[in-house]
């Protein structure tokens, strides 16, 4: 009797753990993996979703080599798109096309078009932070044109996973500062905030090749490298994605670009910019030469903000900039210390330039505080309530901001000094 | 007074482990949220008035236990109110209030559990595990659960140290501004009540004896108290710097969304699995340390010899008693506006009415005399 | 015509008058204990289903009475009523022992006593032996050459004594003892004793019960004529193995001496190398039939009495038929038989032994079993070897927190890996999952299945590789590697990363140094990987926790099992991280023996001193 008792409870257990399906667990060949999603606003309805599917076999098969044979025949992702309401519904109707369950869980870009961002992601953006295969860590993105497109034109030639791609971004923003690192988070945060507006990189393919060059100092053009956004850099290969520039966000809508040199000195105010190669004018020299300098930001940069008694807010800006020099075209020797001052000199009036122009900028064209200097003025008040009847972000256009820049140079490379190059007297 | 149940005992570092363990319980569900709502930036001064309310709680509760050493809350009460309100009162207030706490927990660790990870799973099925956990352990017996505490302590800790740590690169200072948040009246006042009521000053009256005795108590209550109100201070900390407090107050389970958020280069993503080890351990902890409350209590006011018998029943009880909230909004509103306002009660008002009645016969005995 | 005989007595049908082959019949008391038990609600142990004998169409036997199953005995208090409840439950368990004894009359020896007549000793010899058709034993008649003579008869087992000391006892005897007898025949056992015999352990006894297991266990017993007593000279001296090095236990560093499987061998191993008067070696007999002698050792100025008085009081108390091995002795004395940890520790080096005795714990050692049990025993005591304590104190200690890893990853290994890949996809980087998951496209069985397959065909590969015979023990390797392993993954059968990923579990399992933990952990792992398939790390979590709060509830004679971390006891020096050995300055805590220091806090006297301390 006890025997038969025992053999009933330890079935009604087993029956129980195995027959409810096991709660949802799924083998990794039943699911197809996301890598990246792209959002394209839709004819007749809301949106197109297109989204980008790991193919594992093709992507095992590269990397491993237990099936042999050097190419398997296929590209090592799949494009699918669908015009629908929404994400998720989006998600759910592609399902009837794969043979296997969609799952985000691995999605690492985001991607949505110029007009998808004109017309306001905040619904988008709180849909996916309650979905459960968010994650918070991926990257987002705007891109020119259709993202439908960049998705299937997107094929790094060196990457086996296009995964690998997105995440090799943030660490080249880093490098050059010519486009800035923005995950779902910090963009989500931005939008809901009253301190700070949000922004995002811009991405584009390319497919013009040479023609698309602006017209360098020498033809009337501008100095710098940072001329262009994204879709616009003069580049041929094989590698059509191009990363360059910032879209400036309003609330949740998109209502301008900047291009790579004003990313530049826009990461510069926040503080976030690392590294890049920065060229200026010669001020020695009356022709257009050039000098190159490898600039980065010693520290953070000091805010000091006034409120005064009418209301408006005055903002100091300090910038602390190191630079080392890398190219002198016209031979002057500023190495030595006479001449090192006067380049000091020129490059903090240029930078001090832009970044006037870029704020007034934002104040006039854009009318939104990108650069987070809500977050300074937030110290004076002690609690929410007057903060939020403040309203800095409708008074941020009358704001009266001035930005003093103080280079050094602190080291010249590998020479130390320039002599003339026609041999020596 | 007679020692009815036979208990182990445990020394003083394991109580303060174990108290500390079941007071960070609730970090792990949605209680963050809800003092974020009424917080704002200022978030993490909330618990401050809370801590401050649950150290003058256990001072009551010690000088309450002093009166009579050798007994805990359930025979001081009988003790003083009488054999039959005293045996009403214990039952009502102590073992029930136990007992609710309990089953309001395995639901609310059920939820959180589905929505992390067993996304399809019916919820009776989690339930009935973290039940068949709580029982395990409150059959084993106290000392096994301090034991377990001890041993596990050192991984919760852990947890937290990697969480904090992680996620300094995302720490943004400002997100702590305006100082003091909603307001002051707000963040305090409303803090205070909502972080002060807490289950453990009740059940560390029921294990006393356990514990080492009323001399002890006290000290073991306030350190306690302080290892779980400083893991609630430093964890709303960390949420409302890495995610500003507007966001903070949307998510449903902040913590799970902060072990979201651990990023070191390409290799470390999402890794709240390992936290969920964590979170199972405090919370099948605390659910064992309740129902074990709840039996020795039950089985000390009706003076029975051993409390096992009444295990299985109560757990039952609290698995049904779970299931009966209709949807995840409904336990939390239960949690938010009833528990933690009736929770006051036995942990607060209960010694403040015994001294009460204490200084009344004290004051008649020094009139008579 | 005998052809045609023959070819009818093909086609024809003959009665098959030859026996039937070899029955096997119930004996009258089998039959008998067969009716009571089947009566009674005490049976045979738990989960026996089929039925004892085979079935032949018999009519008469006695129908077996429902198999219920026997309560295992639970004692309420584990300190407490330990002792009535063993004497109940085996009374009751093992009836069948008694009912046969009693129909033998088995009693009734343990009342015989010698008698005066020689004659009469000689019957009941002959008879309690079953001589003469038991041809092992000798009866050999001599006259001692007293004078007058007396006469006399040897008895011994042959095969267990020693040739050339019974070669010069019986010499003694008959050549060299040419003295006056003395006149009371009552002390001639006595006088022969004290005079006569050259053995080096000499007794009288006068039960037969007792001369029976002297003479059992290799003894010589002399009977001689109008004494009441029989002397009985120790002649031991059987074949056995010598001192082998270590089957099990190997190290690199360090003595190479293991326990063999006679008795006196084994404790004079351990007091080679603890010369210490106060080393106490007690000898209890244990069970019914064959009488094995057990050995307990202990300091008598270190152990604690009261420990040693629970390890004689559960040795002494056991009643059973027949122990071989310490390992059944193990499952006799040990407190919680049903948890999967074991919580004696059982050791074949005697340096180890020695160590254990020297801290304060008692060691048992069974006659006939090269393995000595220590108790009690923690479970981090399980995890260290002798080597690490021989080695520097670094080498220790990277290797014993290799171990530790090596004791999760072991049993922990196989369930995250499958609660990660049907759950959790997220946790792991987006090229690994590809990886895997392009992988497995191929394969054609749920995860679940393959760890299953690739777990089971490990053990199968386990299990064969120690009743492999010697000379075929390589094929093994080659079998396994190649074809479980390479054939496998190229048939598509099971996915590479899985083999690395049994591989190392395999691995990490015999890295633990206890052989009885790691087959705990094997057998944790089963239940791990199904936990991680039904529940993902939520069953991970919820094993672990119960896993944990059973384990700390463990005791292990009084000691638990996990301190000193379980209850936090005062750190040992010794427990996980090795300290150099000059700071092993107190015994373990939680044994709490006599004396608690063994080294003063300086232990190193030429630290202080130019001379090394030494008196000048």
């Amino acid at each position: 009797m006890r025997a038969a008792k025992l053999f009933i409870f330890f079935l009604v257990v087993f029956t129980f753990v195995f027959l409810t399906g096991c709660f949802g667990s799924r083998e990794t060949d039943e699911n197809a993996f996301v890598l990246a999603m792209g959002f394209d606003k839709g004819e007749k309805d809301n949106m197109v979703v297109t989204v980008s599917i790991a193919n594992p076999k093709v992507i095992a098969g590269m990397a491993g080599g237990a099936g042999g044979g050097a190419k398997e025949g296929g590209k090592n992702v799949i494009v699918q798109s669908v015009e629908t309401y929404g994400p998720i519904t989006g998600i759910e109707q592609l399902s009837t096309a794969t043979s296997r369950h969609l799952s985000l869980l691995h999605t690492k870009a985001y991607i949505f078009s110029e007009e998808m961002a004109k017309e306001g992601l905040a619904f988008w953006f709180s849909t996916f932070s309650r979905h459960y295969e968010l994650r918070a860590t991926s990257y987002v993105f705007v891109c020119r044109g259709k993202a439908k497109d960049f998705l299937e034109k997107n094929q790094p030639p060196l990457e086996i996973s296009p995964t690998k791609q997105y995440e090799l971004i943030g660490s080249l923003s880093e490098a050059h500062g010519l486009y800035q690192n923005v995950m779902f988070k910090d963009f989500y945060q931005d939008i809901k905030s009253w301190t700070t507006q949000a922004s995002m990189p811009l991405v584009a393919i390319h497919e013009g090749g040479l023609e698309t060059a602006k017209p360098g100092v020498k033809k009337g053009g501008e100095l710098t490298l940072g001329k262009y956004i994204a879709g616009e850099v003069p580049i041929t290969g094989e590698n059509k994605a191009q990363f360059d520039g910032t879209a400036v966000f309003r609330e949740d809508k998109m209502v301008g670009t900047l291009n790579g040199e004003e990313t530049r000195y826009y990461l510069m105010l926040r503080g976030q910019f690392e590294n890049g190669y920065l060229i200026m004018l010669d001020p020695l020299v009356a022709e257009l030469q050039g000098v190159g300098l490898i600039v980065h930001q010693a520290r953070s940069p000091k805010y000091v903000t006034r409120i005064n008694e009418d209301g408006s807010v005055t903002i100091d800006v300090d910038l602390y900039l190191e630079a080392d020099l890398a190219a002198v075209l016209s031979g002057i020797n500023y190495e030595s210390p006479d001449n090192k001052p006067i380049i000091e000199e020129a490059f903090s009036e240029k930078i001090k330039e832009g970044c006037q122009k870029l704020i007034k900028r934002t104040q006039e064209e854009f009318k939104s505080d990108i650069f987070g200097f809500g977050q300074q003025v937030k110290g004076h008040f002690w609690t929410m309530q007057p903060w939020r009847e403040f309203d800095w972000l409708n008074r941020y256009p009358e704001a009266q901001v001035n930005v003093t820049v103080h280079t050094r140079i602190r080291r010249t490379g590998l020479q130390l000094k320039t002599s003339p190059a026609h041999g020596g007297e | 007074m007679v020692k009815i149940i036979k208990e182990g005992t445990f020394g003083p570092g394991e109580a303060i482990i174990l108290l500390g363990i079941s007071n960070i319980a609730r970090i792990f569900l949605s209680y963050p949220r809800s003092l974020v709502e009424i917080g704002g930036s200022a978030a993490w001064m909330t618990p401050l008035g809370g801590l401050a309310a649950a150290l003058a709680g256990i001072y009551l509760m010690s000088l309450v236990l002093k009166k009579s050493p050798g007994s805990t809350i359930i025979e001081i009460t009988e003790m003083v109110f009488g054999p039959f309100i005293g045996m009403a009162v214990n039952i009502l207030i102590i073992a029930h209030i136990l007992e609710m706490g309990g089953a309001l927990f395995i639901r609310e660790f059920s939820e959180a559990m589905l929505i992390t990870t067993l996304r399809f799973a019916p919820i009776s099925v989690i339930d009935a595990v973290f039940l068949a956990m709580g029982l395990l352990g409150a059959y084993l017996g106290i000392e096994a659960l301090a034991r377990t505490a001890r041993l596990i302590y050192p991984y919760i800790l852990g947890g937290l140290i990697i969480l904090i740590f992680t996620l300094i690169p995302f720490w943004n200072f400002h997100n702590l501004l305006p100082v003091f948040g909603k307001g002051p009246k707000e963040v305090f006042l409303l803090g205070t009540y909502s972080t002060a009521g807490i289950a453990e000053i009740i059940i560390a009256g029921v294990i006393v004896q356990a514990m080492g005795g009323a001399e002890i108590f006290a000290r073991i209550g306030y350190r306690s108290m302080l290892i779980g109100f400083a893991f609630l201070i430093i964890t709303l900390a960390v949420l409302v710097l890495t995610y500003n407090w507007p966001i903070s107050e949307e998510f449903t389970l902040p913590f799970l969304r902060l072990a979201r958020t651990i990023y070191l280069g390409r290799f470390i993503q999402r890794l709240e699995a390992i936290f969920i080890l964590v979170w199972v351990f405090v919370g099948a902890l605390k659910i064992a340390l309740l129902l074990y409350g709840a039996a020795v209590s039950l089985a000390r006011s009706l003076k029975l010899p051993d409390y096992r018998p009444l295990i299985w029943p109560l757990g039952l009880a609290m698995f049904i008693l779970g299931l009966l909230p209709l949807d995840m909004l409904a336990a939390i509103k239960l949690d938010i506006v009833y528990l933690r306002s009736f929770v006051l009660i036995p942990n607060y008002l209960l010694p403040l009415l015994i001294l009460a009645v204490f200084w009344f016969k004290g004051r008649r005995e020094r009139a008579g005399s | 015509m005998s052809i045609l005989k023959k070819m009818l007595s093909i086609i024809t049908y003959q009665e098959n008058t030859s026996r039937e082959g070899f029955v096997l019949e119930e004996t009258a008391d089998d039959r008998q204990t067969g009716q009571k038990a089947g009566t009674s609600p005490e049976r045979k142990a738990a989960g026996e289903y089929g039925e004892p004998e085979a079935v032949h169409g018999r009519e008469e036997r006695a129908p077996a009475g429902r198999r219920s199953f026997k309560k295992p005995v639970r004692p309420l208090n584990k300190a407490g009523d330990k002792s009535q409840k063993i004497k109940n439950s085996s009374t009751e368990g093992r009836q069948a022992d008694q009912v046969s004894s009693q129909a033998k009359g088995e009693p009734l020896i343990n009342e015989l006593s010698v008698s005066s007549s020689l004659a009469k000793n000689r019957e009941t010899i002959e008879e309690l032996y079953g001589l003469p058709d038991n041809k092992d034993i000798i009866v050999r008649d001599i006259v001692i050459g007293t004078n007058p003579e007396i006469d006399g008869f040897l008895v011994y087992v042959d095969g267990l004594v020693d040739k050339s000391v019974q070669d010069l006892l019986i010499q003694a005897l008959i050549i060299f003892a040419a003295r006056p007898a003395p006149q009371d025949k009552g002390k001639l056992a006595l006088y022969v004793k004290e005079r006569l015999l050259p053995g080096n352990q000499v007794s009288t006894q006068s039960r037969f019960r007792d001369i029976l297991d002297a003479v059992n266990y290799g003894d010589t017993a002399l009977f001689l004529e109008g004494c009441a007593e029989a002397v009985l000279v120790e002649t031991k001296g059987w074949e056995h193995r010598a001192v082998e090095k270590p089957v099990i236990e190997q190290i690199l560093r360090g003595p190479q001496e293991a326990f063999g499987e006679t008795l006196r061998t084994n404790t004079a191993l351990v007091r080679k190398i603890i010369k210490n008067e106060n080393l106490t070696t007690e000898l209890l007999k244990v069970g019914a039939r064959n009488r094995v002698n057990v050995a307990v050792m202990y300091l008598r100025d270190v152990a604690n009495p009261s420990l040693v008085a629970e390890v004689k009081r559960r040795i002494e108390s056991i009643k059973t038929d027949f122990i071989v091995d310490a390992g059944m002795l193990e499952e006799f004395i040990q407190d919680s038989p049903y948890n999967l940890n074991p919580t004696i520790l059982a050791t074949e080096r005697p340096d180890r032994a020695a160590a254990s005795i020297v801290e304060g714990r008692v060691a048992i050692i069974a006659d006939g079993s090269p393995f000595a049990l220590i108790v009690p025993a923690t479970m981090y005591e399980m995890l260290q070897t002798s080597e690490d304590v021989y080695s520097r104190w670094q080498l220790g200690t990277f290797i014993r927190y290799l171990r530790i890893l090596a004791l999760y990853i072991s049993f922990l290994a196989p369930g995250v890996y499958l609660s990660v890949v049907l759950f959790h996809h997220e946790m792991i980087p987006t090229e690994l999952l590809l990886a895997i998951a392009g992988n497995r496209e191929r394969v054609p069985f749920p995860s679940v299945i393959e760890v299953l397959l690739m777990e089971i065909s490990f053990e199968l590969i386990r299990e064969a590789g120690l009743r492999i015979p010697g000379i075929m023990g390589t094929t093994i390797g080659i079998i396994g590697a190649l074809i479980l392993g390479q054939a496998s993954v190229q048939a598509n059968i099971v996915s590479p990363i899985l083999v690395i990923l049994v591989a190392i579990t395999g691995l990490s399992s015999f890295v633990i140094p206890y052989f009885s933990l790691a087959f705990t952990l094997r057998i944790y792992r089963f239940i791990y990987i199904i936990l991680g398939t039904t529940m993902g790390f939520f069953g991970i979590a919820l094993g672990l926790f119960s896993q944990i709060i059973l384990t700390a509830n463990l005791k292990s004679f009084g000691v638990p099992y996990l301190a000193p971390t379980g209850p936090r006891t005062v750190g040992g020096a010794d427990v996980v991280t090795r300290l150099p050995v000059f700071f092993h300055e107190k015994r373990p805590d939680y044994l709490n023996p006599r004396e608690i220091i063994r080294q003063p806090d300086i232990s190193r006297g030429w630290l202080k001193q130019k001379d090394g301390g030494k008196d000048n």
